[in-house]
């Protein structure tokens, strides 16, 4: 499964890249070092962060920065991707042991690949995947939006930010990111 | 002592240097400790001794009989404690000094180990990773600050990247300290790149302010109590009221006090937690706006704050860990504020040294061997720690106003409000309360006496230090070494206090009532018998010479200020570069620095020859009323003599009095006037306590003729010789009281 969520933090940290990319450039130069932090530990994002009292005491400078919305809204998208495939995949595989019983020897592209002893739902297929048809990307930017203003981002902002990351679904990987995934 | 710091753009002349004194920070810190500990160490020690009593089989039937037996028992053998304790065994519950030392110690132990894991628990739990070197545009700004806040420690950055807020955090242990800043800090640095450097070099400051360990230990401190003792107690209080109700009727209202002392501790304790991290704060900005010249980006920032700090929304702001952003704003545009002292922070001292002062002393006692209860040893660790806070604050307030050309004007109230907490932390004495239990507590005239006695001594302990500081301030402001002046003024000022507080606590041992005061004193009507008690006591019992001459010198130190401002002038004229600009944020011109060190105008000579020639005066005409009475009406001076042998002193005390009050009315300035009234009592006490005997004499020997016994037709110069010095000294501690509140209402009534 370790491999399963690095394949997964990757696919999302490229597309919150691309997103920041697009909208907000001038944070790149502190993306790699957040998203990292970001996804060191996912079990923090739905956490507050707790008020500091031995800090400065200022809370009235707010910074709106893109990458903070970008990677869980990013790492949203790629979640749904991949819950879905797995259940597809679980779909396949019921399909697959009813015909093995009945001796039929139909299909094999089971959730590993090539690989028959992989779990469901851990392949490139289940991440990267096939390109999504028009109503999946719909769905997923209606999710990606949701959970943009649910972290309270603007709407109008937060139809950027989904149309963002959902056309990096669509666009072909940057050459960096393919380095970085090979 | 900050090095060469840049003056702050705009400040206008007379503003106080923030650094050039001991910040107000530590103040407030030694308070919290001081509260925490006594807290901690008693429950602590109380509940293992409970624990300790009941695993080894006690029963709560055997405290009921003894607590029974003792209160039957004690108006026949108050004046045989062995006797009693013979009658009445009272259960073995442990030493409690052996069991609270120690719960003390693990206390501190606590304390220390969690001072010292917690930056690695902090970088652990929050994830924080050391700030990339890749960041050279950060790095470098970085290294900038680093070099303008002059520190001498090396520094870690630390980011904190999931954190989008704009914050920083300087933490970590002595030789390791770092600064974590936010990920919404490193966005800043692009921007609002003045932001951002206001914020970290605010963080820088509380390195150089050297508050991260208090900041740290407070918070530790304030957590452990909580935990530790607030949240027990809040469980098992109501189950102590109902046992005490149910099995130990008597008791009822010990556990009622103690839980009340608890919880006036425990907000002590918070309050104090929460001052203390405040302070820090403000002195936080001051350091920044030193270092850039008026910190405008952090202005903008609380400016900006200042919208959101609408009341309603926040918690109090007694119980907030940072200052109102308007406060912060007034801190930074007028340095005067840092220096403030009130009577809420000598409230709080005395309140907190009063309820735990009995503990202190009794620990003080068993450590040190000591015999007597009333010793000023006894006394030391309180006095120490009250008298060291409120002596600093008062010459903190006093140095400051007298850079501003003007005078602390809230000596008064402070010292009522030190009087105050005095007073009111007698109700957490636990001797008192188990006096009270056991119905063997004084009667109110008694007790409210006593509270007086203890009041004075509070109010005029500030007083005292606020002459001093005024009279002392331009020896200060001159000294090339000015800390050590204001050292040794709050030394005197607690070796002062120690001996007051020593002879007050003695003197209120609850048991008044069951002794058979001596003639006369049992002839005068209650709380006068008691006062008198007090009087008697400290006339009979003198203390030993070696006090005696401590108290005379500190009393009399405010007088050798004028000598001290002329020595200070001296050396300034050799080593130049000190002088009062020192203390202050701008340079000022050359007649105003001179007018600054100009020593307040004392005639101690001229008071003391006044109070010589009105005590003359006085005592020419008692000596004058005496002879008409004994040829015209003698019987009033008859009945008096009968019942009160030596009226003759109380005659002398209250003229000296009166002479004192006298000079100091005669005074024309507002100035000094309760010293000068001071000098004129000692002045008086020369020749009055010598003609109000006479007086008697001639008097009898006028009334019953020559052969009397109290006929001597010369002065009695023996007599005079022995007592006078005695009454002059203790008339002049009185009117080190009186005259002090005297001027000072007098003050206010006339603003």
């Amino acid at each position: 499964m370790g491999g399963a969520q690095d394949g997964a933090a990757e696919r999302a940290r490229g597309l919150a890249r691309e997103a920041v990319r697009q909208l907000a450039p001038e944070e790149l130069a502190l993306f790699e070092e957040t998203a990292a932090a970001y996804f060191d530990d996912p079990r923090q994002e739905g956490r507050r962060t707790r008020p500091e009292p031995l800090g400065i005491g200022i809370d009235a400078v707010l910074i709106g920065t893109l990458t903070q919305f970008a990677l869980p809204v990013a790492a949203a998208v790629v979640s749904n991707i991949a819950t879905d495939a797995l259940r597809r995949e679980g779909r396949r595989g019921r399909w697959w042991r009813r015909s093995r019983r009945t001796g039929g020897a139909e299909g094999g592209g089971g959730g590993g690949g090539d690989n028959p002893f992989a779990a469901p739902g851990t392949g490139p297929a289940a991440v990267a995947g096939r390109p999504p048809g028009p109503g999946e990307l719909e769905r997923l930017r209606r999710i990606a939006h949701d959970r943009a203003t649910a972290l309270g981002l603007p709407p109008a902002q937060a139809q950027l930010l989904a149309d963002a990351v959902i056309g990096g679904l669509l666009a072909p990987p940057a050459p960096d990111e393919e380095e970085n995934a090979s | 002592m900050s090095a060469a710091p840049a003056p702050a753009a705009g400040a206008p002349p007379g503003m106080p240097h923030p650094f050039r004194m001991p910040s107000g920070t530590s103040l407030r810190f030694a308070l919290l400790i001081l509260s925490t500990s006594t807290a901690m160490a008693v429950a602590l020690g109380g509940a293992v001794s409970t624990a300790a009593y009941f695993g080894l089989g006690g029963g709560v039937d055997g405290l009921a009989d003894a607590l029974r037996c003792t209160a039957e028992h004690f108006p026949d053998t108050a004046a045989d404690p062995g006797r009693l304790s013979r009658i009445c065994p009272l259960p073995d519950l442990g030493s409690g000094t052996a069991v609270e030392l120690p719960a003390l110690a693990a206390l501190w132990l606590a304390v220390g180990a969690v001072y010292w894991l917690l930056p690695a628990y902090r970088v652990r739990r929050r994830r924080l990773r050391p700030l990339p070197d890749t960041l050279t545009g950060i790095r470098s700004t970085l290294a900038e600050l680093v070099a303008l806040a002059g520190l001498r420690c090396r520094v870690r950055f630390v980011a904190d990247w999931r954190d989008p807020a704009p914050t920083g955090l300087a933490f970590g242990r002595v030789g390791r300290r770092q600064v974590m800043l936010s990920g919404g800090l490193l966005q800043l640095h692009r921007q609002d790149p003045e932001a951002f450097r206001a914020i970290v070099l605010h963080e820088l400051a509380h390195l150089r302010n050297r508050d991260v360990d208090i900041a740290f230990l407070t918070l530790i401190c304030q957590r452990l109590f909580v935990t530790a003792l607030a949240l027990p107690m809040a469980v098992t209080a109501p189950f102590a009221l109902l046992v005490a109700v149910v099995l130990m009727p008597g008791g009822l209202l010990y556990q009622l006090l103690l839980i009340v002392t608890q919880c006036a501790l425990a907000a002590t304790v918070v309050l104090t937690g929460t001052a203390v991290l405040r302070s820090r704060e403000l002195y936080a900005d001051a350091r920044v706006a030193v270092w850039t010249g008026g910190a405008h980006a952090l202005r903008r920032m609380l400016t900006a704050q200042q919208h959101l700090d609408r009341p309603g929304r926040r918690l109090p702001p007694a119980l907030r860990p940072h200052p109102a952003a308007a406060r912060r704003l007034a801190a930074l545009s007028d340095t005067r504020l840092l220096f403030g002292f009130g009577p809420w922070e000598a409230f709080g001292l005395a309140l907190t040294c009063s309820l735990v002062y009995q503990q202190l002393a009794r620990w003080t006692e068993e450590a040190a061997r000591l015999g007597s209860s009333g010793s000023p040893l006894s006394a030391a660790v309180p006095a120490v720690l009250l008298g060291g806070g409120v002596a600093m604050g008062v010459w903190r307030a006093t140095l400051a106003a007298r850079l501003d050309g003007d005078r602390w004007r809230g000596a008064h109230r402070t010292g009522l409000a030190m009087a105050a907490g005095l007073v009111m932390g007698t109700f957490g004495d636990q001797v008192r309360s188990t006096a009270l239990a056991l119905g063997l507590a004084d009667s109110l005239p008694v007790q409210l006496a006593w509270w007086l006695v203890l009041g004075a001594v509070g109010y005029g302990y500030v007083r005292w230090n606020a002459a001093t500081a005024r009279l002392w301030a331009p020896a200060v402001l001159a000294a090339r070494r000015p800390l050590r002046l204001v050292a040794a003024g709050c030394a005197a000022g607690v070796a002062l206090l120690s001996v007051w507080l020593a002879h007050a606590y003695a003197a209120g041992s609850p048991g008044f009532d069951l002794l058979t005061p001596p003639r006369p004193l049992n002839l005068l009507p209650t709380p006068l018998d008691y006062l008198g008690y007090v009087f008697s006591t400290a006339f009979v019992l003198p203390p030993p010479a070696g006090v005696l001459a401590l108290v005379l010198l500190t009393a009399t130190l405010p007088l050798a200020a004028p000598l001290a401002v002329r020595l200070s002038r001296r050396s300034r004229v050799r080593v130049p570069g000190t002088g009062p600009e020192r203390f202050l944020l701008r340079p000022l011109p050359a007649a105003h620095a001179a007018a600054l060190l100009a020593p307040p105008v004392l005639r101690p000579a001229r008071a003391v020859v006044q109070g010589a020639v009105f005590g003359a005066a006085a005592g020419l005409g008692l000596w004058l009323w005496h002879l008409c009475c004994a040829v015209v009406l003698p019987g009033p001076i008859v009945r008096l003599g009968a019942v009160v042998t030596f009226y003759p002193v109380a005659f002398a005390v209250l003229l000296q009095l009166a002479v004192g009050f006298v000079v100091a009315w005669r005074q024309a300035t507002a100035e000094l006037r309760a010293v000068h009234g001071v000098l004129g009592t000692l002045g008086a006490g020369l020749p009055l306590p010598l003609a109000a005997f006479t007086a008697r004499a001639h008097f009898a020997c006028l009334h019953w003729g020559s052969g009397h016994l109290a006929c001597r037709p010369a002065p009695d110069l023996e007599l005079a010789l022995t007592t006078t010095p005695l009454i002059t000294v203790w008339t002049t501690a009185l009117a080190l009281l009186l005259l002090p509140a005297w001027t000072g209402l007098r003050d206010r009534a006339r603003r």
